[in-house]
Parts: C-alpha cells; structure tokens; sequence
C-alpha cells in the first residue's frame, strides 16, 4: 500500500487485522506514529506525542541511557533489542511487556482518530525491540474508545489536550488536593508546554497526563489556554526596614531584656552596587565594618559570619535609641 | 524472571483461584488475564482500577507521608475473596495483580502472601 486518498487509521487497521497482516503501519496526521502489526495484533505502537517504551525506562531512571543505547545499538538491526535487555538481567520479562503494552495502548490513543489522514502499510516490516507481546486489534480500539469517553466523563474540553498547561493563579479556597502526577504537571508547567510535551519531558504516559490536567480543571486548578484575565501582580517593592523596627516597637515586642549583642542590620536594598574594596578585618575591626549595631556598654565578641555593611540612617538610629532608652 | 503469562499461571496456582488479571488502572484495562472473572475480565479490569482510583485519588484511606502508598485492596463477598495488589513499576506503570479467589477453598492470608510474591517475582530480578 503506498501513500494515497487520506483514510481513517482506524479504519485502515481493521482491515489489515481482518487479512491477518504483518508490517508496519504509518499514520501522518497532526499527531502521526506508527503501529506495528504481527498476524492482524499490535505488536508494538509508537506516536511523536508520548514516550516510547526507551524514554519511560530511562527517564524513570529503570535504565541507564548507556544501557538502552547499547542494546539498540547491538541489537536494533535484527530486532533483538528486547531480546538483549532481558537476556543481560537488566530488565525482567514482565517488566518489558507491561512496559510495551502500556506504550501500545498510550501510543494507540493519539495514532487512532477519527480525521481522516495520510496511512501508509509497509508489509514485513518489524519493529527493532522485537516481538515482546502483542494486543487483539479489536481490544486496541475498545481501549481508544473508552479512553475518549472517560476524558469527557471528567471534563468534556478538548481544548486542554492540545495548549499550554496553564494553572489557575490564585484560588479561593482554603485547601486543595493532587495526585502525584497532578503535581508534577503543575510544577513543571511553564505556560508554553502542553500536556503531551510534559508527559514526554517527564517520562509520563501521554494519556495520563491528558487525564490529569481533565481532572485539574474539573477541580478548577488550571483553565482553558487563552481564557481567563492574567492574575494582577506588583514588582516586588523594596523592603522596608524603617517602618519594620517602628511596628516591632510600637507593639511592643522588643524584650524587656534587650540581648545587646544581636546586631539589629537594616536590610540593604538589593540594587546597591557591591563594595569596592574588601578589607580582611582584623578582630578588634571587624563588628565596625559590619554594619548598624545598637550601643553597647560592652564590647561584643566578633562575629564570624559576614555580614553587608549597610549606611546607618541616623533617622532611625535616633528613633531607635530613644525607644530604648524609654524601656531601660 | 516470569513474564506476564507465566505469573498468571501461578497466581491460578494459588489454592481457590478462579482467575486473575493484571490491570493498568490509568483506565481499567486488563494487560493479561487468566481463568475467569465476574461477569468477564474487562468488568472485573474495569471495576478493579475505579476501586484504586476511589482509595488513591479520592479517599482519605492512603496517608499523605512518603512510602505510604496503597499496596493491598481485599473485598471479601459471601462467595468469595477479590485481591487487589498494586504492582509497583519504576516506568510509570499504574499496574495491579487481581485475583479472584473461592471463599470456600481459598485462604485469605496464603492468597495474600502468593500474590505479594508473585508481584516481586514478576518486576524484579
């Protein structure tokens, strides 16, 4: 069969199940893949939208990149891929096929739609991991099916599936709940991924995570791409440290036993320029060169760690040393 | 080192076993299946992932702390016993062993065990 008319992959399938074929299936489209058929079965199923069998094991961390590329490298011309990885102990065989039928009904549910797209079947062709396990067509296309229904089940809003994650900036609510794949899709949500490039950057399968931000946004944590106002935010404004020390002291917080020798050190602005000059201070020195201390009657011990020198701000310092002369 | 087939194989072994599946719960299909399930094994798949789902997801059964995750879910019936065991994977498989078990002939603890191992077995070398 060679590229011709656009078809319905699912349509497509079935036929080739029903004469028994064996070879490759390629599938174009806006999210094209490949299905690997043995005897009619899906042997193996691939889509640029998820990760492959290789991009689960290794980002999980189940394998070494090194370990994976080697088998492919040794055994990718004759379809041993899989063959080698079991056989060298570093996979287990039902480890290898749980992992491969995940892939093929992961991989199925973006291959499989409705649109009509252009299919190509490249007969004997086989997939270089090799024969590991193999599902009924007809169980293939059940799963797609019910895989669709159940996405609308939780919220019927495709538009979820194909923009950026984009999480609800502020709640008004006390307290909410996730799942661990729910938090791992909100943290590493950049307002340009969508769910199916986070499930390949993640190593999650690409159906799960369409399923995961449904669920979000049936809780009201993320919303549609594009809709809704941005949340109003301020530049950080630059801290205060006057009107911080005037509120410790007017509520009265200051201990009747003020420790003399904690050093109280005005925040500095973080657009002053760095000191010019580093001096390594010598004991006597070394509390003087770092920064605003209240008097003292004794003399403190240096401190060890740095502190920036900030300018006082006689302002303050006055305010501040008749409040505590009030208190003694 | 058995693959799926052949942990099945034993999990029907197991004394008063009627069937048992291995379930991807992301949907509730079954990945294997051997002997027979209440009404047919996508059923029994089916139910088993809402079961996970409800206790994972929904309920407050499984604590918030680190490694406290699910690993068992037993519905005992008048007639028999329904093993849920999750199969921790390190690809991000959300798998369970489910064995449906004679109440008559099976034993709960012995089922548990068996099935426990068979889990280990079946992901590790």
């Amino acid at each position: 069969m060679k590229l011709g008319a656009p078809a319905k992959p699912r349509q497509v399938l079935e036929d080739l199940a029903g004469t028994e074929a064996t070879g490759a299936l390629h599938i174009g489209g806006a999210s094209p893949g490949l299905l690997h058929l043995v005897g009619g079965r899906v042997e193996h199923a691939s889509s640029v939208k998820v990760p492959g069998v290789g991009d689960l094991l290794t980002l999980s961390g189940r394998l070494p990149d090194s370990v994976w590329q080697a088998a492919v490298e040794e055994g990718g011309n004759d379809a041993r891929v899989g063959e080698l990885l079991v056989g060298q102990g570093h996979l287990t065989e039902g480890e290898l096929q749980l992992c491969v039928l995940s892939v093929v009904h992961d991989a199925a549910y973006f291959v499989l739609g409705d649109e009509p797209v252009q299919v190509r079947f490249e007969s004997d062709r086989r997939h270089w991991l090799g024969p590991v396990a193999a599902v009924d067509t007809g169980t293939v296309l059940t799963e797609v099916d019910r895989r669709a229904r159940l996405l609308a089940e939780i919220a019927d809003e495709p538009r979820l599936d194909t923009g950026p994650v984009t999480p609800t900036p502020r709640l008004r609510r006390d307290r909410i709940r996730l799942t661990a794949l729910q938090w791992e899709l909100i943290v590493h949500a950049d307002g340009r991924a969508t769910p199916t490039d986070l499930a390949r950057r993640l190593g999650r399968a690409g159906y799960a995570c369409l399923q995961a931000v449904r669920g979000l946004f049936a809780d009201g944590l993320v919303r549609v791409p594009g809709t809704g106002a941005a949340i109003r935010t301020a530049p950080v404004p630059p801290p205060e440290p006057q009107v911080a020390v005037e509120a410790l002291i007017a509520g009265g917080a200051v201990p009747k036993e003020v420790p003399r020798s904690v050093p109280i050190v005005a925040p500095r602005p973080p657009s002053d320029p760095p000191e010019k000059t580093v001096e390594l201070p010598h004991a006597g020195e070394a509390s003087a060169s770092r920064g605003f201390r209240l008097p003292r009657r004794k003399p403190a011990k240096p401190r060890g760690d740095a502190e920036p020198a900030v300018p006082p701000d006689e302002a303050l310092l006055h305010r501040l040393r008749t409040a505590l002369r009030g208190m003694t | 080192m058995p693959g799926v087939e052949a942990c099945l194989d034993q999990a029907m072994a197991i004394p008063g076993a009627i069937g048992a599946s291995v379930v991807d719960c992301t949907t509730g299909v079954a990945l294997g299946t051997a002997g027979a399930a209440p009404e047919d094994h996508e059923a029994a798949a089916a139910g088993a992932a809402e079961v996970v789902t409800a206790v994972t997801a929904r309920g407050p059964f499984t604590s918030a702390l680190p490694e406290d995750g699910l690993e068992d879910l037993i519905i005992t019936t008048a007639g028999g016993y329904h093993l849920i065991r999750r199969l921790p994977t390190d690809f991000d498989g959300r798998l369970v062993l489910y064995l449906w078990l004679d109440r008559e002939r099976g034993n709960l603890a012995v089922a548990r065990r068996g099935l426990q191992d068979l889990g280990v077995d079946l992901l590790t070398h």
